[in-house]
């Protein structure tokens, strides 16, 4: 497993240990992770752990049997397990970067406070597609221009 | 903050590269072919702003904006460092996404059918299919400044873009093509 840098809400988070990506799944240390995001994880059966939202007791997501795992003595946590389920999206970027952000209720439109259609475009050279998510997390300007 | 670039070119990366590198461009360049942006936000000119918080919502409407405009970089600035938005942005008009209608949808399969006959170096029939496009659709800049583009070339990459030409070229078309076709 590959280490990541956590940027949440658009801040680098520097805790140790970090989250690991293998293949295109993040993990997450899920006591030190569900601390950050305002949840708790707690021991909800026989080895069985969920992640529990602190302002919602009755929002508490169980991680399945492969959701969760031990590395290095330290209980990790399947981010896709349970981050739409507690109001938090994510995204890896650049390789080795986790963005994580609250899931926006915004309708979508095309004015303040909107958020607008997905865009999803190729990167130049690469190909590899882009997408207006990705850049959730951090401030973002798009500039559609054009040479003609 | 990041800051990603689009090209809205149906010819291709190709044809904004020499562009994105003189400007000693770093961040993200996409090129959209296709005009997916155009047709999501109901858009037919450029250059186009699209600004989001990291929520990953629009601070300001997805709208013209024009970078060598001092008021637009001050916002601009000042939004990146507090990240308070810009009373003049929360009171820009807006649009709304929609359907295209049937005469821009027509448009829009022409130019999709342009991509391709240029990318099989059919310039002449790209060209045609352009112009047919414009017909249906002459509101639409992005459309119709490309098929000047491609027909014209040295009117936009020889040199500075000739401001004069396209002026000459949209009266000519006023009182030929579009005239004709009304």
């Amino acid at each position: 497993m590959k280490e990541l840098t956590l940027v949440l809400e658009g801040h680098q988070q520097t805790h140790s240990p970090a989250p690991m990506r293998e293949g295109d799944q993040a993990w997450v240390p899920l006591e030190l992770f569900a601390g950050l995001v305002g949840c708790s994880a707690k021991l909800i059966g026989d080895d069985r752990w969920g992640v529990c939202r602190d302002d919602d007791e009755e929002l508490c997501v169980p991680l399945g049997d492969g959701d969760q795992r031990q590395v290095n003595g330290t209980l990790f946590g399947r981010l896709a397990a349970f981050c739409d389920a507690v109001g938090l999206q994510w995204f890896l970027c650049d390789d080795d970067i986790l963005q994580v952000g609250r899931l926006s209720e915004s309708v979508v439109g095309l004015g303040v406070g909107d958020r607008p259609p997905r865009i999803q475009l190729p990167e130049d050279g690469s190909g590899d597609l882009v997408s207006s998510d990705h850049v959730i997390g951090k401030p973002a300007v798009f500039y559609m221009w054009a040479s003609w | 903050m990041r800051v990603i670039s689009i090209a809205s070119d149906v010819q291709g990366a190709d044809a904004s590269t020499p562009w994105l590198d003189e400007a000693g461009v770093t961040f993200t360049r996409l090129t959209d072919q296709r005009n997916e942006v155009g047709k999501l936000c109901a858009l037919k000119y450029v250059p186009v702003g699209i600004l989001l918080d990291p929520q990953g919502r629009l601070v300001r409407p997805v709208g013209l904006v024009n970078i060598d405009e001092d008021d637009f970089r001050a916002e601009l600035e000042s939004w990146a460092t507090t990240g308070e938005i810009p009373p003049s942005w929360q009171q820009m008009e807006q649009t709304d996404a929609r359907e295209l209608t049937a005469d821009e949808a027509e448009a829009d399969a022409r130019l999709q059918l342009a991509r391709v006959l240029l990318s099989r170096d059919k310039r002449e029939e790209a060209v045609e299919q352009l112009c047919q496009a414009v017909v249906c659709d002459p509101d639409n800049w992005l459309i119709r400044k490309q098929m000047w583009a491609i027909e014209t070339p040295s009117a936009f990459y020889d040199g500075p873009v000739d401001y004069d030409w396209q002026n000459r070229q949209k009266q000519q078309e006023q009182e030929g093509l579009l005239a004709t076709s009304n």
